[in-house]
């Protein structure tokens, strides 16, 4: 039995701007299953509480950054609008998302 | 009749060669998508490399700003789900800002006023959006475009107070070439945060949120529309409707209009982005931009008054643009006095630039070099002041230096003086009568005998000369 109901599934993709179908929802709420039940493992580490957050896998700092003299090669439109499900002209065409 | 209490959030496009974690072009193009790394696009395998010179220069800001500076420069991810966002989260700085817990001293209405400064964090841009009448276009050439995001505290308190500190920032973005500001080109935009509350209360009101206004006349304009509405509430006994929440300006109506409320708010779900290692803000980095920090507006102001002599409204006057105090300067450079270099500056120049919002004091033709020329002319008495208010119009009309204009209408003042002398005696021949009335106690008849000399001389005559040379032979 899952922890996340369907109200719950669409009240995120709300938050997340996005809309479901049904067989979405199903796939995100086996997704979220599995994903609990990995957190769950997680839990029961002992004193899991007292760990602190990581962010970097190990300790690393850089002491060095990008010089800002050297420009990279832009993508070709072509490239830059062959994933896009639609277009127009040089630019992505999306539903409007203003009302 | 209340207090009001203003937070400003003031983004500002930085100026560098590259973006800030891509090296695409950083600049404006009028072709979409055309400035456009991988990484900007979101696209998998992608890592952003952070760009030094935007690092320095927030850093720049950060110490302008007296605030305090972290160990590293580290991001952090802010999420949300968006067509502008192709990676899902904004590259931001949430958890330690390049800068935080600084103040600055401002004048406003003649008044010193302390501002203080929340944070100022160093982030990327989102792509654009262009709204049609069902679909939405993206251009992603602003996507990854570095910007610095300044969060005062709500310590400001009326729309005067506000705008003169962000006039204030602005010219320090300007002077130390962090950004151009310019609002043309959507370069600023604000978050203006707007409360009321009774005068002798310790209570801050209900704070409301005006997203996105993208001038300065928007923003003084919105803080105003925003206190009266809720100060008429407040005096209706219905301050119980304004609620927090995030509204827009409708720059059509000059109104707010509600976007969502707190309920609706966003939970951004910020973390430290693993992708970008932590950069050491060591003391030599710090010590080398500390160094490199130019003089500021206010501080040439205080120069121009010392060193110059010229008033401070006049110093204010200069250094309220860069682009008008470097014009100054370089008038001076070019050996220029520099009260004559100021007269001609605040009077005729700022004059024609002032004619329109399309132009700047760059493109005025006359250029520094034409107005210490123009000055030097008549510091040496080749032509009258007023021959030089003639010259400064042809040169506009013409596009022609001084010299070549003064040439052309052979408007050089008369040193011969044997000719200045026959030219007199013409005149005092000519007209007996006025020298009669002017012995008879009619002192303006020297400015008629004057008047008919330089007439006589096509202007050409030195005025004061001539008058000299009038009374001598009167006697």
């Amino acid at each position: 039995m899952s922890n996340f109901t369907e109200e719950m599934i669409d009240n995120y993709a709300d938050k997340l701007l996005i809309g479901l179908t049904e067989e979405e929802r199903k796939m995100i709420q086996t997704e979220f299953d599995d994903i609990e039940k990995d957190m769950e493992l997680i839990n029961d580490i002992p004193n899991i509480k007292d760990v602190e957050v990581l962010s970097y896998p190990f300790e690393m700092e850089v002491s060095e950054l990008r010089s800002d003299d050297n420009e990279g090669k832009e993508i070709p439109i072509d490239e830059l609008l062959r994933n896009a499900s639609r277009v127009e002209g040089r630019e992505v065409e999306v539903p409007k998302v203003v009302g | 009749m209340y207090k009001a209490v203003i937070g400003l959030e003031f983004h500002c496009e930085m100026k560098s060669h590259t973006k800030v974690f891509s090296n695409a072009i950083n600049g404006f193009s009028k072709l979409s998508n055309q400035l456009v790394a991988p990484l900007d696009m979101g696209f998998p395998g992608t890592l952003p490399v952070v760009n030094k010179t935007c690092v320095k220069k927030a850093i720049e800001m950060a110490m302008i700003l007296n605030c305090k500076i972290p160990e590293y420069m580290e991001f952090d991810r802010k999420n949300y789900f968006y067509p502008d966002l192709p990676k899902g989260y904004q590259l931001t700085q949430f958890f330690n800002p390049v800068g935080v817990d600084g103040k600055v001293v401002i004048e406003v209405n003649g008044k010193e006023k302390e501002v203080l400064i929340h944070d100022i964090h160093l982030e990327e841009d989102s792509a654009s959006l262009d709204h049609y009448y069902d679909t939405s276009n993206i251009d992603y050439n602003r996507s990854g475009v570095p910007l610095l995001e300044l969060v005062t505290e709500p310590c400001l308190n009326s729309a005067d107070e506000a705008i003169e500190f962000l006039e204030y920032i602005k010219r320090i973005y300007e002077y130390t070439d962090i950004s151009d500001c310019d609002t043309k080109k959507g370069q600023i935009r604000a978050d203006v945060n707007v409360s009321i509350m009774d005068n002798d209360s310790k209570e801050l009101g209900t704070k409301v949120e005006v997203k996105n206004v993208n001038s300065f006349d928007s923003i003084r304009k919105t803080i105003e529309y925003e206190i009266e509405r809720q100060s008429k509430l407040k005096s209706e006994g219905r301050y119980d409707e304004v609620v927090q929440e995030t509204r827009r300006f409708d720059d059509e109506t000059g109104t707010t209009i509600h976007m969502r409320s707190k309920a609706d708010a966003i939970d951004y779900k910020y973390f430290t982005d693993p992708n970008i290692p932590k950069y050491k803000i060591t003391n030599e980095l710090l010590e080398e931009i500390k160094k490199n920090i130019p003089m500021l507006a206010h501080e040439r102001k205080n120069k121009y008054i010392s060193e110059y002599n010229l008033s401070e409204y006049d110093a204010k006057v200069l250094v309220k643009n860069k682009k008008v105090s470097d014009y100054f300067e370089e008038c001076v450079r070019l050996g220029a006095d520099a009260k004559s270099a100021c007269n001609w500056i605040t009077t005729k120049v700022l004059a024609e630039v002032n004619k329109s919002d399309e132009i700047t004091i760059d493109d005025v033709f006359i250029r520094p070099s034409m107005i210490a020329e123009l000055i030097k002319l008549i510091a040496d008495k080749k032509i009258t002041n007023n021959q030089g208010k003639e010259v400064f119009t042809k040169m506009l009309e013409e596009h022609l230096t001084p010299v070549e204009i003064v040439k052309k209408y052979n408007m050089e003042i008369l040193e011969d003086d044997n000719l200045v002398n026959s030219l007199v005696d013409e005149v005092l021949s000519e007209n007996e009568k006025a020298i009669e009335d002017y012995k008879n106690g009619r002192t303006n008849m020297l400015d008629y005998l004057v008047g008919q000399v330089m007439k006589k001389s096509r202007g050409k005559a030195n005025p004061v000369d001539a008058k000299n040379k009038l009374l001598e032979k009167i006697k």
